[in-house]
C-alpha cells in the first residue's frame, strides 16, 4: 500500500474510474437511445419575440444576420451568438438555469423554485429540457444573485431585456447587475449590435419549448379541481373563478 | 522508519550512484513561488474588484474588458491556476527529491514548464477578459488553452514522477502517497471535464460530469498536494515525527475512495438521477469522517510543541489552515444534505465555504511553505518579523470575516428566497454583507503587500541566513532516531 505502482493503479486510477462509472457513466446511461435534439430542429420552434426584433431593428437586424427575415438560419446563428455572449460575460456565474423540485407546495415543506419560476404546465426542470445541442455544456449555475433564467421565455418583453442590459437598475431599481453598454450599436443604447440581439433571442429562447415537449406525468394525471392551496397567495388571487375557462387548458399540437 | 525521518532534511547536493549531483533544483523553486506571489497579487486585486459590484461601486463600468463577469473569472482562474498550482510546482521541487534522493527528469525541463506554464496562465487571463471563456465552473480557461494545460501538466507530472520511480527508498513517505495519486488525477480530472461536457455529453449528463469535475480539482488536486506538504513541513519544523503510520494510511486511503465519488452534490436537486445524489451525499459525509482522523493525527503530533507556535509563524500558517479545514470539512457534511440544500444553495453561504477551503486552507499552507522556505532559497533572512505577523493576522481576520459575514447573509438570503418576498429584497438585505465582504477583501489585500514587500526586502537585505541546515552543510544523520510509531 506504499508502493509506487500500487497508489498509482488502485488509488489513482482504480478509484478515479470507479467513481467516474457510479457518478458519470450510470447517470449518462439514463439518456441511452435518446437523441439529442439539433439545432435543425430547435429552429422549428422560433419565439415570436425574434420576428419583433427583426421588425423593430431592421438595419441592426439585416447587419448582424445577413438578412431581414426571422428565418430559422438566422435564428440558429443568434442563438449560438447569444449563448457565447452569455458564456463570456460570465452570466450563469448569477444566474442559474435549473428549477429544483423544492417547493413549500410541493410536499417539501421548504424552497421556492417552483412557486417563482415553474410554469403551469411544466414544474421542476427535466433533463429532456437540456437534451440538445445549445447544452455543449449545461448551464446550471451556482449561484444566485439573480433569478433563475430556464424559463425566461416571454417573461419579459424585448424592450425590457434591451433596458435591462443598457443599465439593469432602469428596470431593476435595486440590481446590482453591471450594465453592458457593448451591447448596442450607439452610444445611446437605442440600437443593439449583433450581441445585443442574440442575447435577447437566446432569452426569449429559454423556456420557450415548455409547451411543445410531451406532457410529464405530472400533466398526464386527470385534471383534479382545482385547489387554491397549491398555489402561492399571488397566483391564487389571479386563479380563475370557478366555472371561467382554464386559461392553460390549450393544449398545442407536439412537434417532437 | 527512520530513513524517511532522515529523508526529510537531504542537502541540496548528494553523491549518489558514484556521482555528485545537484538533487535539489532551487532556481525552478524559487522562480515558481516567485511567480505564485506575483499571481495571488493579481488575483486578490481582481477578486477586490469584483466585490464592487456587490455594493454598485464598480470603478470601470461599462468597459468592456474589465466587465465583473470577466474579472470574477480571472479571480478563480488565478488562483487555481496561477497562484496555487505554481506554488505546488515550487514546493515540489523541493520536497519530492528529498523524500526519494533522486532528482527529477531534467532541470532544463523544469525551467521549460515554469516558462511554459505560466505563459499558458498569461494566455487564459488574455482570454477571459477577452470574452472566449468556456462555460464549466472553475474550468473557465478558453477550450484552446485547455489543450495547453494538459500538455504542461502531462510534462510536470513525467518530471516529478521520474524522481519517484528512480528512487530506491524502500518505502514511500506519506507525502508522496499524496502527490504519486494526485499525479494520476490531476489530468483525468481535466480532461474529464473540460472535453466531455464540451464535446461529447450535453445537458444533464454533462452536468454530472461537471460536477466531478468542480469537487475534483480541489479535492484531488489541491487536497493532495496540500496533506502532501503539511505531512512534511509539519515533521520539519516539529523535528518529531508524523503520531501515528496506520492512521496515515487511513486518512490517505478513505479521501482516495470516497473524495471522487463527492461530485454531485453540487447540484443536488437538480434533474441529475436522485441515486447519483444521494451517493455524493453519503460519500461526502464520509470524507468528513476521513478528515476527522487526518486532523487527530496531526494534533497528537503536535503534543507538546504547541508552545512553537509562539516562535515559528510558519507553523502558525499550518495550523490555523488545519483548523479552517476541519471547518470546512465539518460544515460541508451537514450543508451536503438535502434538507439544507434547499435553502443555502445558490447563496453566499457556497461562496463562504469556497473561501475559506481555497484561501483559508491552501493559501495558507502555501503561505506557511513561503515563510519557511523564503529564507532558506534566497539566502536572506527574513527583512521584518513583524511584517510577516502583519500579513498573518491580517489574512487571518480576514478570512474569519468574510467567512462569518458570507455565511450568515448566505442563510439570509436563503430564507427570504423561501419566504416567497420579492427577489430585491434578497439583494437589499445582502448590502451590509456584501460591504463587509469588501472590507475583508481590502484586509487580504493589505496582508498580501506585507508578505509581498517582505519578500521583496529580504531579498535586496545583505543580512546572510543563519540557519543553513538545508543547503548543504547538515548532517545526514541528524535526523536519525527520530523514529515514527508504525
Amino acid at each position: 500500500m506504499e508502493r509506487f505502482n500500487f497508489i498509482f493503479v488502485v488509488a489513482g486510477i482504480g478509484f478515479f474510474a470507479l467513481a467516474f462509472v457510479i457518478m458519470g457513466a450510470l447517470p449518462l446511461a439514463q439518456y441511452q437511445g435518446i437523441d439529442v435534439v439539433t439545432m435543425d430542429k430547435l429552429a422549428t420552434n422560433i419565439p415570436y419575440q425574434f420576428g419583433e426584433l427583426a421588425r423593430d431593428y431592421p438595419d441592426a437586424f439585416e447587419k448582424a444576420f445577413g438578412t431581414r427575415e426571422p428565418t430559422a438560419e438566422a435564428f440558429k446563428d443568434a442563438l449560438e451568438t447569444g449563448r457565447r455572449a452569455y458564456i463570456a460575460e460570465a452570466c450563469w456565474h448569477c444566474h442559474t438555469q435549473q428549477i429544483r423540485r423544492v417547493d413549500p407546495n410541493d410536499g417539501t415543506e421548504v424552497g421556492n423554485d417552483i412557486s417563482r419560476w415553474a410554469s403551469d404546465t411544466r414544474l421542476e426542470s427535466h433533463a429532456d429540457e437540456y437534451h440538445n445541442a445549445m447544452n455543449y455544456p449545461h448551464l446550471f449555475g451556482t449561484r444566485r444573485v439573480g433569478p433563475d433564467l430556464i424559463r425566461s421565455s416571454g417573461r419579459h418583453s424585448n424592450d425590457w431585456h434591451l433596458a435591462h442590459f443598457w443599465n439593469p437598475r432602469h428596470t431593476s431599481p435595486y440590481s446590482v447587475m453591471p450594465p453592458y453598454p457593448w451591447f448596442f450599436e450607439d452610444g445611446e443604447g437605442r440600437i443593439p449590435n449583433r450581441k445585443g440581439l442574440s442575447l435577447v433571442t437566446y432569452m426569449q429562447w429559454l423556456g420557450s419549448w415548455h409547451t411543445q415537449f410531451a406532457p410529464t406525468k405530472y400533466e398526464r394525471l386527470p385534471r383534479l379541481p382545482f385547489d387554491e392551496s397549491w398555489y402561492p397567495p399571488y397566483v391564487a388571487e389571479e386563479a380563475p373563478a370557478e366555472g371561467e375557462a382554464d386559461p392553460y387548458g390549450a393544449e398545442e399540437e407536439d412537434p417532437y | 522508519m527512520t530513513q524517511v525521518a532522515t529523508s526529510l532534511i537531504r542537502p541540496v547536493v548528494v553523491t549518489s550512484r558514484g556521482e555528485t549531483r545537484v538533487l535539489v533544483d532551487t532556481t525552478s523553486c524559487l522562480l515558481h513561488f516567485v511567480a505564485a506571489v506575483s499571481w495571488i497579487g493579481v488575483g486578490i486585486v481582481a477578486g477586490l474588484l469584483y466585490s464592487f459590484v456587490f455594493i454598485r461601486l464598480y470603478p470601470s463600468e461599462g468597459v468592456e474588458w474589465l466587465s465583473p463577469g470577466r474579472v470574477r473569472m480571472v479571480h478563480t482562474n488565478l488562483m487555481a491556476y496561477g497562484f496555487l498550482t505554481n506554488a505546488f510546482i515550487g514546493m515540489m521541487h523541493w520536497v519530492i527529491p528529498r523524500l526519494t534522493g533522486e532528482p527529477v527528469l531534467s532541470h532544463a525541463l523544469s525551467k521549460v514548464i515554469f516558462v511554459a506554464w505560466n505563459a499558458i496562465v498569461a494566455a487564459i487571463v488574455y482570454g477571459l477578459l477577452s470574452g472566449q471563456a468556456q462555460a464549466i465552473e472553475w474550468g473557465e480557461t478558453p477550450f484552446w488553452a485547455d489543450h495547453l494545460v494538459v500538455v504542461g501538466v502531462g510534462l510536470a507530472v513525467v518530471n516529478f514522477c521520474w524522481s519517484i520511480i528512480r528512487s530506491r527508498e524502500k518505502a514511500m513517505y506519506v507525502t508522496l502517497w499524496y502527490f504519486t495519486a494526485a499525479f494520476v488525477w490531476t489530468p483525468l480530472v481535466y480532461v474529464m471535464g473540460n472535453y466531455l461536457p464540451q464535446l461529447l455529453v450535453p445537458g444533464t449528463g454533462g452536468a454530472a460530469l461537471v460536477g466531478l469535475f468542480i469537487h475534483d480539482l480541489v479535492g484531488l488536486f489541491v487536497t493532495p498536494m496540500g496533506w502532501g506538504l503539511m505531512y512534511f513541513f509539519v515533521p520539519v519544523i516539529t523535528r518529531k515525527p508524523i503520531y501515528s503510520h496506520a492512521i496515515s494510511l487511513v486518512g490517505f486511503w478513505g479521501l482516495a475512495f470516497f473524495y471522487p465519488l463527492n461530485g454531485v452534490h453540487h447540484f443536488l436537486w437538480s434533474p441529475i438521477p436522485m441515486f447519483a445524489q444521494y451517493g455524493a451525499v453519503i460519500s461526502t459525509i464520509a470524507v468528513e469522517i476521513v478528515v476527522t482522523t487526518v486532523v487527530i493525527n496531526f494534533i497528537l503530533t503536535m503534543r507538546g510543541e504547541w508552545g512553537r507556535l509562539k516562535e515559528s509563524i510558519a507553523l502558525r500558517w499550518f495550523m490555523v489552515g488545519m483548523t479552517c479545514y476541519f471547518i470546512t470539512c465539518l460544515q460541508c457534511a451537514f450543508q451536503t444534505t438535502l434538507t439544507m440544500q434547499k435553502v443555502i444553495h445558490f447563496t453566499d453561504w457556497v461562496v463562504g465555504h469556497s473561501h475559506l477551503v481555497m484561501f483559508g486552507v491552501f493559501s495558507f499552507w502555501i503561505a506557511g511553505v513561503i515563510e519557511h522556505l523564503w529564507p532558506k532559497l534566497t539566502g536572506r533572512d527574513w527583512w521584518s518579523r513583524r511584517l510577516n505577523l502583519w500579513h498573518f493576522w491580517l489574512w487571518t481576520g480576514g478570512i474569519a470575516l468574510m467567512f462569518t459575514d458570507l455565511t450568515v447573509i448566505g442563510v439570509v438570503q436563503g430564507l427570504v428566497w423561501d419566504s416567497l418576498r420579492p427577489w430585491e429584497e434578497s439583494i437589499r438585505y445582502s448590502e451590509i454583507g456584501w460591504f463587509l465582504r469588501m472590507i475583508s477583501g481590502w484586509m487580504i489585500l493589505v496582508g498580501f503587500v506585507c508578505m509581498a514587500l517582505n519578500m521583496a526586502m529580504s531579498l535586496a537585505s545583505r543580512q546572510d541566513h543563519s540557519d543553513r541546515e538545508y543547503v548543504g552543510q547538515f548532517p545526514e544523520s541528524a535526523g536519525a532516531g527520530a523514529g515514527g510509531r508504525a
